[in-house]
């Protein structure tokens, strides 16, 4: 179905052939157009168009049956990848035996028990808990993978058929090439089949269509979603296993990014439909093939051919149709945010003051460095917390806006040593998060997600390493505060402690102010702010200024913590990483960021002082990442849980857990002998939160959980009643009439409308 | 409650929907579909499931863009306008699906849609709206309970509170009174009377037969995305194919 040509839309159509003809223009390399080299490119596309279409299509399958999107699909292909080359090269197993067992045995297994322990649990979550648990197992992954097999010895699976190939227009089509497009042929076969001829896949398109309605006629979500990640699990294990040749050693964090590349080929397909998704692939390799055979990228945009399944992504987006309001309330009915009192933000403020003033001094070396970063990301992410927490908008891209304010402190140093500096490193970050918000306006839930992952990717690739940028790496002195030079690294700390308590206070005030439940109203219901005359464009576009202002600042103060500034400090995994703490500590509050900040911290003082090899690496990935997974049961992020649990019960297992959060936090920060330091802060902050998720899952699954009389405003009714009926397998509960309500609401309830319900219950 | 400024036409017309066509591709939704509230009026629309009740109201509302056709408010051809713009010019609305602000509590809703309103009309003030309303539908003693808490009639209320908070001369109200207990509907009708009667106009989609039949001035029939019928409640009642329509349905009878 054509939509009409709006004038905007058709606008938006001529700037990207424009810049797309200029960029063709620019960079032609000079090679002939024939139809010898138009046939090359053909060659070339069809085996990346396959491998995007493999990819694609466990994406779909996995999010049209169960309602996931599957950010850790590359992570599963790529340790199918690694398993294979176990089983091949370090076993000597025959090659068809290793495919065998690797393809239809371990990868089959690996998607059923992700689908059993984590995702089918899911299936009712907000969707920022998804896609931070699918991120959560992605990092988890990476990191388990990379202390398995040493990321610094060679991991090279060989190609399936060494040598020889087909030559066509002249150039040799290699038999693993060959083999990638005749495999990605074979699963469209073999998935129309599945879900056009049998009973199977029947259900899988009846639950897409109706969840309610299948379950009414008995379809069992339990079996489809077990399925679906089985396919998803082997599509990605098909991809990495043939991809990697091409890419030479393994590496576990290629494998796991390339999955990047093919959300644009999902949104072609619209995430739902699989011959849509397989055009898209088509036309993604083409563009590739096309950038790499009749142009060349020199000098300034030599990275620019790896950006561009990100650049066709937001391409995509911005041309998907979609709804101009979004009618239907949110599924999540959880109260992601808390708002403290004033009086608690000044008791909690001059605590916090008060112990960096005393501790400050006391620190030093990797310990002080760390803290101060710390303090910068907690920084950064408090930016995050008014889009993500309530606005409610999934943008997963901190870094992307960071990263500006990181360039300006450096580059305003000279003339603006001060406070002024960071300011307008602040102002000028919230300029370009306008300018980041003009596509994202146009997208919502999902679509925004992907489109932020997108713009992190080219913002790291691509613009950061400009010249004009942060191409090379620079010194940064420290700030100049009132004419002091902040020299000592306990100063700079306060210095920035008292900076986050500002703005966290700001946000506070924001969160109590008109603006803030116009933010809240909108996230509730689009449908509902848009009919009482709120306009969504205007709110969203103001929500992103504020978050560009703070993340700007963060960002400057990250680089004169550090006294350097360089691209790798600001990775496309880290961002999303520290996305993925701060959901875990309450992506709705202003003390989240900061724990956040201090969980990642922890991690990486941890890994330098104490852990040496592959664990130490990695931890400070897998840790977040595992907490990550303990979310399914603290829906509102750590922090308000633990503090509305401490109340409710003396010495509940969530507060003994908070408890060892602090002990290991302590042990790191005091620097605690060996394994005692250790101990406390890795079974206080990994464990800590499974522990709290489990005490949750006990309150929400019990059936006493239906009157849970104390606390009207922790956990909604409606939350307990969806919990209960997603065992049920039923999608949808008939909310409201089924809704319980406590005593005392009843008794108000009853006065003001003169009725009784005594007999009713 | 509202200053109504006289559209061009000057009849005192308040919504004027003209040839309204809605198709997803193939599907017609509704078809030619015209008719016109006058101020002060309570016009009903019934119809059964499917018929195209609900989509009209979108695209009175902006939510639906429609294929082809007018939407007028005060004379003022309002059809390429987003909602907010809409609300701003005096349309307010209900859901037929609830669509509070579940997270905020009863007194915030009705503060939002207050306080946006502040930002076309200067003169009032957001709190005292808000006071107002909350009393005025029996609210006051809920305000500080959490949307999503409360019963299915309740929010309701609030969304009708919500509504009116931004003053529209235009209320559209979809199934308002499902989920009421028949006290509620007595209540919420006599304040909908109350509301005609200082000037506010009102459409309005329900299955509430006696609710509907009762209320209104006059009542058009929905089916299949056509008007069949329009009258006065008594006619339409006589009428054989709203008979038809709702044939082995007891409210057909009453």
């Amino acid at each position: 179905m054509m939509r009409a040509l709006t004038p905007r839309r058709a606008a938006g159509a001529v700037v990207a052939v424009a810049a797309v003809l200029w960029v063709v223009i620019h960079s032609w390399a000079g090679t002939p157009v024939t139809g010898n080299s138009i046939g090359q490119l053909v060659i070339f596309a069809l085996p990346i168009a396959g491998i995007y279409a493999v990819q694609a299509t466990g994406l779909v399958v996995v999010y049209s049956s169960t309602g996931i999107f599957n950010l850790a699909q590359g992570s599963i292909g790529m340790v199918g990848a690694f398993v294979y080359w176990t089983l091949l090269v370090q076993w000597h197993l025959p090659e068809l035996l290793a495919l065998f067992l690797s393809v239809c045995v371990f990868a089959p297994l690996f998607g059923l028990l992700l689908d059993v322990l984590i995702m089918r649990r899911l299936a009712q979550a907000a969707l920022i808990a998804k896609l931070v648990a699918t991120l959560g197992l992605s990092l988890a992954l990476l990191g388990f993978a990379n202390a398995i097999w040493n990321p610094n010895s060679p991991h090279a699976i060989p190609n399936l058929v060494a040598t020889g190939g087909v030559t066509v227009f002249g150039v040799v089509l290699t038999w693993q090439r060959l083999i990638t497009i005749g495999a990605a042929l074979g699963l469209a076969l073999a998935l129309r089949w599945l879900l056009y001829r049998t009973r199977t896949g029947m259900s899988m398109r009846a639950i897409v269509d109706n969840a309610d309605l299948a379950t009414l006629y008995g379809i069992r979500h339990a079996r489809t979603s077990g399925l679906a990640w089985i396919l998803g699990s082997v599509c990605a294990t098909v991809a990495s296993i043939l991809i990697a040749p091409e890419l030479g050693n393994l590496s576990a964090q290629t494998l796991s990014l390339l999955i990047i590349d093919s959300f644009a080929a999902a949104a072609v397909g619209r995430l739902r439909n699989l011959p849509l998704t397989y055009l898209g692939a088509l036309l993604l390799g083409l563009v590739v093939s096309f950038s790499s055979t009749f142009l060349q990228f020199g000098g300034n945009w030599a990275q620019l051919p790896t950006a561009i399944p990100s650049i066709a992504l937001l391409v995509v987006l911005l041309f998907l149709p979609e709804p101009t309001v979004h009618l239907g309330r949110a599924l999540r009915t959880y109260r992601m945010e808390s708002v403290p009192s004033w009086r608690t933000v000044g008791i909690a403020s001059a605590i916090v003051l008060v112990a960096t003033a005393v501790a400050g001094p006391l620190l030093s070396g990797t310990v002080m460095l760390q803290l101060m970063v710390a303090v910068a990301t907690g920084v950064i992410l408090l930016g995050m917390v008014p889009l993500l927490g309530w606005a409610g908008l999934p943008f997963l891209a901190p870094y992307g806006l960071a990263g500006f304010g990181a360039w300006l402190a450096w580059k305003l140093q000279p003339d603006l040593p001060g406070l002024v500096g960071i300011l307008v490193a602040g102002l000028v970050t919230a300029a370009v998060g306008a300018i980041a918000s003009i596509p994202a306006l146009r997208l919502r839930g999902l679509y925004l997600a992907l489109g932020s992952i997108a713009f992190a990717n080219i913002a790291v690739n691509l613009i950061f390493p400009l010249p004009a940028l942060l191409e090379a790496d620079h010194a940064v002195a420290p700030p100049d505060i009132l004419g002091l030079t902040l020299r000592s690294p306990a100063s700079f700390l306060v210095f920035a402690v008292i900076v986050y308590l500002l703005l966290a206070s700001g946000v506070v005030w924001l969160r109590k102010s008109r603006f803030g439940r116009r933010l809240v109203a909108t996230r509730d219901s689009e449908a509902a702010a848009a009919c009482v005359g709120i306009n969504l464009v205007e709110t969203r576009a103001i929500v992103f200024v504020i978050a560009g202002f703070i993340a700007g600042i963060g960002g400057a103060l990250l680089v004169e913590a550090q006294q350097f500034v360089s691209v790798d400090q600001l990775p496309l995994i880290g961002g999303l990483s520290i996305i993925l703490s701060l959901v875990v500590f309450g992506v709705g509050t202003t003390s989240g960021p900061l724990v956040a900040g201090l969980m990642t911290a922890a991690f990486a003082v941890i890994s330098a002082n104490w852990l040496h090899g592959n664990w130490g690496e990695t931890l400070t990935v897998v840790g977040p990442a595992l907490a990550a997974l303990g979310l399914i049961n603290l829906p509102r992020g750590a922090v308000p849980e633990i503090v509305a649990d401490a109340r409710d019960h003396p010495l509940p297992l969530a507060a003994r857990a908070a408890g060892l959060v602090i002990g290991g936090l302590v042990g790191i920060l005091f620097q605690l002998p060996g394994w005692v330091g250790i101990a406390l802060a890795v079974v206080g902050a990994v464990l800590g939160g499974v522990l709290a998720g489990l005490l949750a899952e006990r309150r929400s699954h019990s059936l006493d959980a239906l009157a849970w009389p104390d606390r009207p405003d922790a956990i909604p009714p409606s939350a307990t009643v969806q919990a209960a009926s997603a065992d049920a397998g039923i999608d949808r509960p008939d909310l409201g009439l089924s809704r319980d309500i406590d005593d005392l609401t009843r008794a108000q309830l009853e006065a003001a409308l003169g009725i009784s319900t005594a007999g009713v219950r | 409650m509202t200053t109504v400024t006289q559209g061009p036409a000057g009849d005192g017309t308040v919504l004027e929907v003209s040839g309204v066509s809605v198709r997803f591709g193939g599907l017609v939704a509704i078809e030619s579909v015209s008719l016109s509230v006058l101020r002060g009026q309570i016009v009903g629309l019934i119809g059964p499931n499917g018929a195209g009740k609900t989509t009209l109201f979108n695209v009175i509302a902006g939510i639906q863009r429609p294929t082809s056709g007018i939407v007028r408010i005060g004379g003022r051809d309002i059809s390429r306008l987003p909602p907010y713009k809409r609300a701003r010019l005096g349309i307010g609305r209900t859901f037929q699906r609830l669509e509070v602000f579940g997270t905020l509590t009863v007194r915030e809703n009705v503060q939002v849609a207050a306080e946006a309103r502040r930002r076309w009309d200067r003169r009032i003030k957001p709190e005292q709206v808000t006071r107002e309303l909350l009393d005025r539908l029996h609210l006051d003693l809920l305000e500080d309970a959490t949307v999503d808490s409360l019963p299915t009639g309740t929010q309701r209320l609030v969304e009708l509170a919500r509504a009116l908070a931004c003053a529209p001369r235009l209320l559209l109200l979809d199934e308002v009174a499902s989920g009421l207990s028949s006290y509620e509907a007595e209540t919420m009708a006599a304040l909908l009377r109350e509301l005609a009667d200082d000037g506010l106009s009102v459409l309005l989609v329900e299955h509430d037969m006696p609710f509907i039949m009762g209320l209104s001035e006059r009542v058009s029939m929905l089916d299949h995305g056509v008007i069949v019928v329009t009258g006065t409640p008594a006619e339409v009642q006589a009428n054989p194919d709203v008979q038809a329509a709702y044939l082995g349905s007891r409210e057909a009878v009453s």
